[in-house]
């Protein structure tokens, strides 16, 4: 039955109010004589049932199909047999009571899930309602299931992609942050790839899908968040069996509270049945398991939605749950630990060449070069100028030589220098090493390498302090370049010159001396059976391929080795709330349990309220304690 | 056959899961998960018990709907 909401809302509040006056007119007036009958019975008694009735009529038609459904332990009946037992006892405002804050409690904790749900909507749906197509150069407006591969469509300013596709037309920035956590602005032109979720912040772009809506990246990243509640953790898993058992084991207890024990103690007693008798409704009250029920996956939900907030999708709660346990951390060292790309490191001119006039030299003899370290020294083009270049020639394995001014430039290995009897010093590095000669002199070297991202070492540093022992590097690059690696980046052993097979085995090894509780990451790249084998596989950067992010428990979307730091500690404050709530909610029921069945403390008119703090108030409480992890900043 | 579904309506976590183990008795679903917070549904079904499994969620409580959402 759905009641009108401002009706349902002014009925609980005015019953609240009421209930709480007639609990102080009781205990004030209770008792006082009004011609041959009491306050109690003749002013408190009819406004209760009045107030009754109307806060309890809904909960009774609901009971009504319940019980038509041969479901006889659901809550609202149990709250309902509490309030009329208590009624019976002629405990009339603590039967009202029951029920009023019954409602409360449903009340609240619908506030509770819808907020919950609504938070995490903010966070992570980013998806546009409408795309605006531009086919055949006329704009309409559709929604996004409804456009096809090969469709254009316009992204405007301020607007966010939808769908992945290639630019047609126009050149602008782009706000990528959303979906790699780069906050620079990205320059993107006519042919450029462009996935759906970033921002358009310049001109207008026209875009060719080039997949459908519910295949583009962003969809398929919230459906891995949306999806990730469904993997529950082992905790959920307990509490879900838990709930099933509690319910039935209390309402044993009750009933025999109600009936044994007053046949055991005194049965002509009619204050013994009476005072067993609220004990037993008073277990009723409190054999809802919700405070556990609700609190615990609600905690998973929003620890979850947090971390994909920071940029890190965790595939479920019971993957989150292993981050805390991590103790070892192993990682492929391209893309993961190091930039993934050549740059140039360092530029050591000689013979009155300077830097910068060494380093033009070199991009000048580079310039028609597709070489990788080529396209690292030619990151920007503009200076040069094509007409000062003549006679180019590449040397297979040596390097390139040809006309700069008219005069011969030679850039290269070694080999090309003692080719071209150079008088240069060799460098001893296990980096790439670009020598360069103008007109028979020696200039000076570049060195190229694969640098470490400047958040590594910062990142691995933290892992230590997040409870990781030992650091492993596994990565087919040699030795020497291995070895400088994990010195920069501080990490404790590694491995090289490993083969993709041999990398598993070596982590195979590394899991069977760390208990089990190994982090693999890695940025996907021939790594799929590391991220399968470990016990959690991380996977970087949301380029990597499908079958990365089917293969791997968790992303980190803006590349950066910090996010495990942050899954860790997120997974930490999680179990923490998780296990807080256990704890609070499952003693407070018991103590309250065992209060209603010692005889000699003087508890009688309290056992009401007790069951009703240990019922409403404990699921508000830690309904508010998972919440609480929604504000906390990582 | 999996399939999920957007599942409103159901009034607390606790029915949530009481209809969760409703559906798993169904003959032919395989697999059922009610994640009460997500609004989700999943299950892996054949096609004829499909109709049984939404006369179960429909009649489980009043407002309770199913949609269809992979």
């Amino acid at each position: 039955m759905k009641l009108n909401k401002k009706f349902d809302l002014t009925r609980i509040i005015i019953s609240a109010l009421l209930t709480i006056a007639l609990v102080f007119i009781e205990i004030f007036y209770g008792e006082t004589k009004l011609g041959n009958t009491t306050i109690k019975l003749v002013i408190i008694l009819p406004i209760t049932l009045v107030l009754y009735i109307l806060v309890s009529f809904d909960l009774y038609v609901k009971s009504a199909k319940n019980l038509a459904k041969r479901d006889f332990f659901n809550e609202i009946t149990l709250t309902l047999v509490a309030s009329i037992a208590a009624l019976a006892v002629g405990e009339f405002v603590e039967g009202l009571a029951v029920t009023v804050f019954f409602q409360i409690g449903e009340k609240f904790e619908n506030y509770a899930v819808n907020k919950s749900r609504d938070s995490i909507k903010a966070i992570i749906d980013l998806r546009p309602d409408t795309v605006t197509l531009y086919n055949n150069k006329i704009e309409r407006i559709v929604d996004p299931f409804d456009v096809q591969i090969n469709d254009l469509f316009i992204v405007k300013s301020g607007e966010r992609v939808a769908l992945d596709g290639v630019i047609i037309e126009g050149s602008s920035s782009l706000d990528t942050s959303s979906m790699t956590g780069e906050s620079t602005p990205r320059k993107c032109q006519t042919g450029d790839e462009i996935i759906s979720g970033v921002i358009n912040l310049g001109s207008p772009l026209v875009i060719k899908a080039t997949k459908e809506f519910y295949n583009s990246t962003m969809s398929q990243m919230l459906e891995l968040v949306e999806s990730a509640s469904s993997n529950k953790a082992q905790t959920e898993k307990f509490i879900t069996k838990f709930a099933r058992i509690y319910t039935p084991i209390v309402i044993a207890l009750a009933f025999l509270v109600a009936t044994v024990v007053p046949l055991i103690i005194d049965y002509t007693n009619p204050a013994i049945w009476s005072r067993y008798i609220q004990a037993a409704a008073s277990m009723l009250v409190i054999s809802c398991p919700c405070a556990i029920v609700l609190s615990i996956p609600m905690a998973y939900f929003v620890s979850l939605g947090v971390a994909s907030k920071n940029n890190i999708l965790v595939k479920g709660g019971n993957y989150l749950d292993n981050f805390r346990k991590i103790n070892t951390v192993v990682m492929d060292k391209t893309g993961t630990i190091t930039k993934g790309n050549f740059e140039v490191s360092s530029i050591n001119p000689t013979n009155d060449f300077t830097s910068d006039e060494l380093l033009l030299l070199v991009k000048n003899a580079e310039y028609y070069s597709s070489h990788p370290i080529a396209l690292a020294i030619l990151k920007d083009r503009q200076e040069i100028d094509e007409s000062n270049l003549k006679d180019y020639e590449e040397i297979s394995g040596k390097g390139i030589k040809t006309l700069y001014k008219g005069k011969t430039l030679l850039v290269g290995n070694s080999k090309l220098m003692d080719d071209f009897e150079i008088a240069f010093s060799k460098v001893d590095t296990p980096f790439t090493i670009v020598y360069c000669a103008y007109d028979g002199k020696y200039a000076g070297s570049i060195t190229i390498k694969d640098e470490i991202k400047e958040t590594s070492l910062q990142a691995i540093n933290n892992f230590y302090k997040n409870g990781v022992k030992s650091t492993y590097m596994l990565t087919g690059d040699n030795e020497s370049i291995a070895n400088v690696i994990a010195k920069e980046a501080n990490i404790s052993s590694y491995e090289s010159n490993l083969l993709p097979l041999q990398k598993v085995d070596a982590l195979k090894e590394i899991m069977k001396s760390s208990k089990n509780n190994v982090c693999y990451v890695g940025d996907g790249i021939n790594d799929a059976a590391c991220l399968t084998t470990a016990n959690i596989g991380v996977s970087m950067g949301l380029a990597g391929s499908d079958l990365t992010i089917e293969s791997s428990d968790a992303v980190i979307m803006n590349d950066d080795l910090n996010g495990i730091n942050k899954t860790i500690k997120i997974s930490k404050s999680n179990y923490t709330t998780v296990m807080v709530n256990l704890i609070f909610a499952i003693s407070v029921k018991v103590i309250v349990m065992i209060l209603n069945l010692i005889p000699t403390l003087p508890i009688d008119s309290y056992i009401m309220w007790l069951a009703i703090f240990a019922d409403v108030g404990v699921t508000i409480i830690c309904v508010l304690n998972s919440l609480r992890l929604m504000t906390r900043k990582y | 056959m999996r399939q999920i579904y957007k599942i409103s309506g159901i009034d607390c976590a606790n029915c949530a899961n009481k209809l969760e183990s409703m559906i798993q008795k169904v003959d032919g679903v395989s697999y059922a998960q009610i994640d009460f917070i997500a609004e989700r549904l999943v299950i892996e079904v054949i096609d004829d018990a499909l109709s049984k499994v939404k006369e179960i969620c429909s009649n489980f409580e009043d407002g309770v709907s199913l949609r269809r959402i992979k």
